[in-house]
């Protein structure tokens, strides 16, 4: 697992570079990897898929976690995040500057997140254990691999027990960094209200944990 | 320690935001302690009341397990999934607007075309019989596609798709009303001139 940084309030982690995918056009002269995102949200507005490509890759990670947190199952994950970067994308003209792309980013997939949730819970509950996503873990050795990943899916099965907005708060919180304004901000809920929330959801998971059998 | 010092280093509580009604701390005097920030009021408590201790650590198993998430990779492809799933960008013979302007393009082409040859075989060909039969022909197409084009009109314009679509439905109602009566006149001397004969 990789540390978070949770003081600078980043939301993007650190990426390790990757080969661009998307044809560059003439339109772009510096390479897109390294142009600002603001220049690159400007050139997406403008119609511009490659620069629109290289947000989807900047934010791929961040928006297909948060989906998998929420959802719980790796091929929902990857359609719902599928799903959130289209809304992205036909959305980008109601993007206000005023305010981080990466918590517009991350408003958009946890509201979708939560239609999904419903929706679900209207047309069809899964009675098996959702299939767990395998992920090699870079610079581990196999037992340790093993490991993390048993460590994340025992989170994760305690996370799903979670009420999806008190999710959503811890998700948005811990591994997103955001502050409780923000998360205000998208759940359309007062500073104090998320506060609480977030104290009751901690609460809630600690006690869950617990029950698992997890220590500190 | 001088005052300015002490306020920098611990906060100020009053007693009313360090315990709740029932004695034990409040939910932002555990957030303190969570976070590391200096409560002595609240530390002395823990030493004495189990069932916030047990709510501490509750707190402090779950803030810690958060603090390292499962940091997953989006699955390999996905961004050219994305992509490729991006709306938009169609050949132009895909668009709506385009198929449309050939159905009605290709629909008063038809049009013109058969009322035309009904008007020159009466008038080239002197024979009313065979140009009743196309005005009648033309009389009816007319019909059957004003009513798929008003039906079409209707729908573009309850989905509000283009502006430009109801001034364009304005245009081709009048060159269509203008037809008709062209047709009905000639189709009316063509009858009076069968009749008569």
């Amino acid at each position: 697992m990789e540390p978070t940084d949770h003081k600078q309030g980043q939301v993007s982690r650190p990426l390790p570079p990757q080969p661009s995918t998307v044809p560059e056009t003439r339109v772009a002269r510096e390479p897109l990897e390294a142009m600002p995102e603001a220049t690159l949200i400007q050139q997406a507005r403008a119609g511009s898929r490659p620069a629109f490509g290289e947000l989807v890759r900047r934010y791929q990670d961040a928006v297909y976690n948060l989906c998998y947190g929420m959802l719980g199952d790796p091929h929902e994950a990857e359609d719902a995040a599928q799903e959130v970067f289209i809304k992205i994308f036909r959305r980008l003209n109601q993007y206000n500057n005023a305010y981080r792309f990466s918590t517009w980013v991350l408003s958009i997939a946890s509201h979708h997140c939560i239609d999904r949730l419903r929706k679900r819970r209207i047309m069809w509950v899964s009675l098996d254990a959702p299939e767990v996503h395998r992920i090699p873990q870079e610079g581990l050795r196999p037992e340790e691999a093993v490991i993390r990943q048993e460590e994340a899916d025992r989170l994760q099965a305690v996370l799903r027990q979670l009420a999806p907005d008190y999710r959503l708060v811890l998700l948005l919180h811990y591994w997103y960094n955001l502050s409780y304004r923000e998360i205000g901000s998208i759940m359309n809920l007062s500073e104090g209200a998320v506060k609480t929330k977030a104290h009751r959801a901690r609460r809630r998971l600690g006690s869950l944990l617990k029950k698992e059998g997890w220590t500190l | 320690m001088n005052e300015h010092a002490r306020h920098n280093s611990e906060e100020f509580w009053e007693m009313g935001q360090v315990f709740d009604s029932d004695g034990h701390l409040t939910d932002a005097a555990f957030e303190a302690l969570l976070e590391g920030r200096p409560l002595p009021v609240g530390e002395a408590h823990l030493s004495g009341c189990a069932t916030c201790r047990e709510t501490l650590h509750s707190l402090q198993l779950a803030h810690t397990v958060l603090l390292s998430p499962p940091w997953r990779k989006a699955p390999p492809g996905f961004q050219e999934r994305v992509m490729a799933a991006l709306p938009g960008a169609k050949p132009f013979w895909q668009r709506w607007s385009f198929i449309l302007a050939v159905l009605l393009v290709g629909g008063s082409i038809a049009f013109a075309g058969i009322s035309l040859a009904g008007i020159l075989i009466w008038h080239v060909l002197d024979t009313p019989n065979l140009a009743l039969v196309f005005l009648t022909a033309g009389r009816v197409f007319i019909n059957v596609c004003a009513m798929a084009l008003d039906v079409v009109i209707t729908a573009i314009q309850v989905l509000i798709l283009s502006p430009w679509v109801p001034r364009a439905s304005i245009v081709i109602g009048i060159a269509a009303v203008l037809w008709m009566l062209l047709i009905w006149h000639y189709r009316r001397r063509t009858l009076m001139t069968y009749q008569a004969s």
